[in-house]
């Protein structure tokens, strides 16, 4: 299934993000060897399903760092993650870690990845990062957890409700071993 | 010294208003360094260099800032082999891969922002020939002796007067021919050569900035170099909607001026109220400070057209709604449009008698083209004076019940929010309006890029930016504050004071916030940003939509930045240094520094000025709002003059950043003994995109730091650093282990943390002695000039 990109204008090209849903969002992170999880400025901001999307955000972060994943905090970020135990974070503007993401070699943990997730980054700024990625990094696969559908990235929710965005975290967190 | 590029630079100075004494150039060549008068500035390696004649810095720059890629189109379809996939690896039709694509957009985007201000540089300096005569002399005042740093360090050329800038001008116009050219299919391929001309395309557009701002200063008598400026009104409500209102919106000054000339000369000066947006508005205040007021950026202009205050609309160029002359008429507002970049379909009127264009627009003609800005002026005077009791302030708002009843019938669809540019809550606040409270609506006014995007989308035709300023009416109204008319030039007497302190890092940046109003969220964080670094006491200076951004809002004692803080070129000055053209000044500072400080050679001496920009000049540009393609040269101009730039986030959108790694070591050199060493990449990036203000932040001061900071300088940088990342982060930064070169360089007060974070990052200070650590260079030793030229026993006087 494909969607239309939350920003009407934003249409790239041929190639489309597939639309999916929390459940099967969850299953791909599960099945990546090295998954490694960016967030942006919009856990400051934001909120899903009336609980903060920082929530979620440590939420999935925990269980990645529970397998030796890092998360990347860009922009303010890591505010959020100030008292949080357990969760293996670093900071890195977003446009370095997608410049560093290019070569296949790299790895927040020292180790290469095979899948980039996306959260609650800055609509353009995530759109651009996932283009990036999309052309120059063919090694990884990018999915996006944001409400707002990215045709940039291989896998993305579809444009959905703030309501609905939270049962789909929900849905994320729930399948996450 | 190599003969060759010499006599090939000759060829391309041969004009028809070339004078070879006033180029110190002999017949046949480039004068050589030995063959200079004693005494006089010996002419450096590149006078009015070629696309080619300065690839060998930009490939040190891109080595150490490789061109980051984003593309926001996966396809081409710039010529009809196409339409092109160029998906990942594959190829168009006439082989062109998604990477040089981006390099030719890169390198179109930044044509087009530099052919703008080359053209308008152009137009002013003909029409200030043309009105104030060849020989206007350019005296920027005796407090600034080396009046034209650009086009002494690009050209060579040291001018004298207005008639001057004309061989300069044909060389830019030369080269904008050549980048184009290299844009057509099947030429350029590499991307590397693609953006070695985009950053010649940025310094030409630094040049042609100098040459507008330089020649209108000269000629219409602006503020040169004052640190205390008079202030201007700024705002909305500073705007006597009771009198006949002629808004002026664009970038040229010259119908303006004129405008004011006019009611000057009948006497109408009381009874007519000028006011103006965007950068037009900063030059018209710079002319007549007491009369034309700023109402502000970009942002308001169809705000303000809509809210039907303005009888006359003149609009000259760039960067103005399209179809802002619609607005105008819809209000049943007379337009004029000048300029022959911006015609609009209008009837050239030129030529007409003054009364029968008088009378064809109170008749109700959609507009009128007028070339002439005397004309303009007459005009626009009688048109307002005429109109103005016949509009009687027309209404072109809803009123609140009308809004009401509009936002019940909105049906949440939210098409309105994707289109919206920065994606405003709108439904939300129709909700709330719906029940009878339009605050929330009122809250997205200053979040509001006042485009009316959202508008086109909507299927129920809903006014939504008409209903958000009406319902921040009140406090568009109340919107009444002071902004420094644009000073002009940094002057060289400020730059001796500042100079052992700014050199060493002490005064630990210049901060400039320039650029367009696209801000991603509030207008006011660009006003918060200047606070911090005020507070900091770094020197902040702010040109165009930026600038006025920053006169909006007070701060806890009821002042603006510009009350609150000094004018001077120093910690802690504020300074509203004019209009997008202006920006030449930040640029000239560094060279201004190099000169004062370092007694580096200015003229035809490119690579090892920007060279001390990167390697010792602490200063970062924010453009927070970028938006146009000048915004995109103005910060390439800055990146080949080797100054760092941090763009919002709607910059990711230009497809094209110059970032660095810091953990891949650089070559540097020892400027006395070119001993080459590796160090840490510094500054870290060239032009990088921040997702928040806090990031902005953090990241400018750590674009601050430089090689050859003092130990002084460089503790009070790391003390910053830390600081703001306490403040908007709650911890330490985990890269400090890049900045601190020795132990000198810890504050006393944060010296324990930050040493306990260096060792679990497994740092090892540098082992150097400080004389070395401060004497570096990028370029090696034979391409600095200055030393070369002291070598070969050349002696000189610096101004
Ligand atoms: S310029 Fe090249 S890539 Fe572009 S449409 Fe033509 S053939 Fe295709
Ligand atoms: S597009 Fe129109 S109908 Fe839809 S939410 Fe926006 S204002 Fe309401
Ligand atoms: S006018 Fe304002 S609310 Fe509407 S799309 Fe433009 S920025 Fe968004």
């Amino acid at each position: 299934m494909i969607s239309e990109a939350y920003k009407t204008g934003n249409v790239p090209g041929p190639l489309t993000a597939v639309v999916v849903d929390g459940r099967t969002a969850g299953e791909i992170i599960n099945a990546a060897k090295n998954p490694l999880f960016v967030v942006g400025s919009m856990l400051v901001t934001e909120e899903a399903g009336g609980r903060r999307l920082s929530e979620y955000a440590i939420e999935i972060a925990k269980r990645l760092s529970a397998r030796g994943c890092v998360t990347i905090t860009t922009a303010n970020a890591i505010s959020v993650f100030k008292d949080v135990k357990d969760v293996n974070t670093k900071i890195m503007g977003l446009v370095e870690v997608v410049d560093r993401l290019q070569d296949p070699n790299w790895g927040a943990n020292d180790k290469p990845h095979d899948l980039v997730v996306f959260l609650g980054i800055h609509y353009w700024m995530a759109s651009q990062g996932l283009a990036t990625l999309k052309h120059f990094a063919p090694h990884l696969r990018t999915l996006t957890l944001c409400f707002m559908h990215h045709p940039n990235a291989d896998w993305s929710f579809p444009n959905m409700s703030r309501e609905d965005w939270g049962k789909a975290l929900e849905e994320v967190v729930q399948t996450l071993r | 010294m190599k003969e060759g590029p010499f006599n090939a630079r000759l060829k391309s100075l041969r004009t028809p208003n070339l004078s070879l004494s006033d180029l110190e150039i002999s017949i046949g060549r480039v004068k050589r360094p030995e063959e200079v008068a004693e005494g006089e500035e010996p002419m450096g390696p590149t006078p009015m260099p070629g696309i080619k004649d300065l690839r060998y810095w930009d490939e040190i720059l891109l080595r150490r800032y490789k061109p980051f890629y984003s593309p926001i189109c996966d396809m081409c379809c710039f010529c009809v082999f196409g339409k092109c996939d160029l998906t990942g690896n594959k190829k168009g039709v006439c082989g062109m891969d998604i990477r040089a694509q981006q390099g030719r957009w890169s390198l179109l985007t930044a044509v087009t922002g530099l052919s703008t201000h080359f053209s308008h540089a152009k137009e002013l300096v003909e029409w200030l020939i043309e009105t104030k005569g060849p020989d206007v002399p350019i005296d920027m005042g005796e407090k600034t002796p080396v009046e034209a740093p650009i086009t002494r360090v690009v050209t060579g050329i040291v001018p004298k007067k207005i008639s001057d800038f004309e061989p300069v001008l044909d060389y830019i116009g030369r080269e904008i021919g050549d980048l184009v050219a290299s844009i057509h299919i099947g030429q350029e391929s590499d991307p590397l050569d693609f953006e070695s001309k985009v950053l010649h395309a940025g310094m030409l557009d630094a040049l042609s900035m100098e040459i507008a701002d330089i020649a209108q200063i000269c000629a219409l008598d602006f503020p040169k170099g004052e640190i205390e400026p008079p202030l201007v009104e700024f705002g909305v409500g500073t705007v006597d909607i009771n009198k006949p209102v002629i808004l002026c919106i664009g970038h040229n000054v010259a119908p303006g001026s004129e405008i004011l000339n006019y009611l000057e000369e009948k006497g109408l000066t009381d009874s007519v109220e000028v006011c103006a947006l965007c950068c037009t508005a900063h030059d018209m205040s710079r002319y007549r400070s007491k009369v034309a007021k700023i109402v502000g950026p970009i942002s308001k202009q169809k705000k303000f057209v809509r809210s039907g205050f303005a009888d006359v609309v003149v609009i000259d160029e760039q960067c103005i709604y399209t179809d802002l002359q619609e607005e105008a008429r819809k209000v049943k507002a007379a337009v004029i449009v000048t300029s022959p970049k911006a015609m609009r379909g209008f009837p050239d009127r030129t030529n007409a008698p003054t009364d029968e264009i008088v009378k064809e627009l109170l008749d109700g003609a959609p507009g009128v083209l007028i070339f002439d800005p005397e004309k303009v002026a007459e005009v626009a005077v009688r048109v307002a004076m005429e109109l103005a009791p016949r509009r009687q302030k027309y209404k072109g708002l809803p009123d609140v019940e009308k809004i009401v009843s509009l936002a019940k019938y909105c049906k949440h669809c939210k098409a309105c929010e994707r289109a919206c540019p920065n994606s405003l809550k709108i439904s939300d606040a129709m909700y709330a309006a719906a029940d009878g409270d339009l605050s929330k609506l009122a809250e997205l006014e200053d979040k509001c890029f006042g485009c009316g995007k959202c508008e086109t989308e909507c299927s129920r035709n809903i006014p939504i930016l008409s209903m958000i300023v009406k319902a921040a009416e009140r406090q568009l109204k109340e919107e009444r504050s002071k902004i420094r008319a644009g000073r002009g030039p940094i002057t060289d007497y400020e730059m001796r004071m500042v100079a052992d302190t700014w050199g060493s890092g002490i005064v630990p940046g210049c901060i400039a916030l320039v650029g367009c109003a696209n801000y991603p969220g509030s207008e006011r964080e660009v006003f918060e940003i200047a606070k911090e670094f005020l507070e900091r006491g770094y020197i902040v200076v702010a040109t165009g939509c930026a600038a006025m951004a920053i006169a909006r809002y007070k701060d806890e004692d009821g002042k603006t930045l510009y009350e609150k803080h000094h004018g001077i070129f120093d910690a802690g000055g504020m300074l509203n240094v004019g209009s997008c053209v202006s920006n030449a000044h930040i640029i000239a500072a560094g060279i201004r520094l190099a000169v004062v400080f370092a007694r580096r050679i200015m003229r035809g001496n490119f690579a090892e000025i920007a060279d001390y920009w990167l390697s010792r000049t602490g200063a970062c540009g924010i453009v927070w709002g970028a938006m146009s393609q000048k915004a995109y040269s103005i910060a390439t101009a800055c990146n080949r003059f080797g100054i760092p730039v941090i763009l919002g986030p709607h910059g990711s959108k230009y497809r094209r950043l110059y970032l660095g790694r810091r953990e891949e070591p650089t070559p540097v050199y020892n400027v006395k003994t070119g001993k080459r060493r590796d160090e840490v990449l510094m500054p870290e990036h060239l032009l990088y995109v921040a997702e928040s203000k806090e990031e902005a932040i953090v990241t400018a001061i750590k674009l601050c730091m430089r090689y050859n900071d003092f130990t002084e300088g460089r503790r009070s940088k790391i003390r910053h650093y830390v600081d703001a990342y306490f403040k908007f982060f709650g911890r330490m930064p985990e890269d400090l282990k890049y900045l601190v070169r020795s132990e000198d360089d810890i504050p006393s007060e944060m010296r324990e943390v930050v040493l306990e974070e260096l060792k679990r990052e497994g740092w090892e200070p540098r082992k150097l002695p400080q004389q070395e650590l401060v004497d570096v260079s990028t370029l090696e030793k034979e391409k600095l000039w200055t030393f070369e030229a002291m070598r070969r026993g050349l002696r000189w006087f610096t101004v």
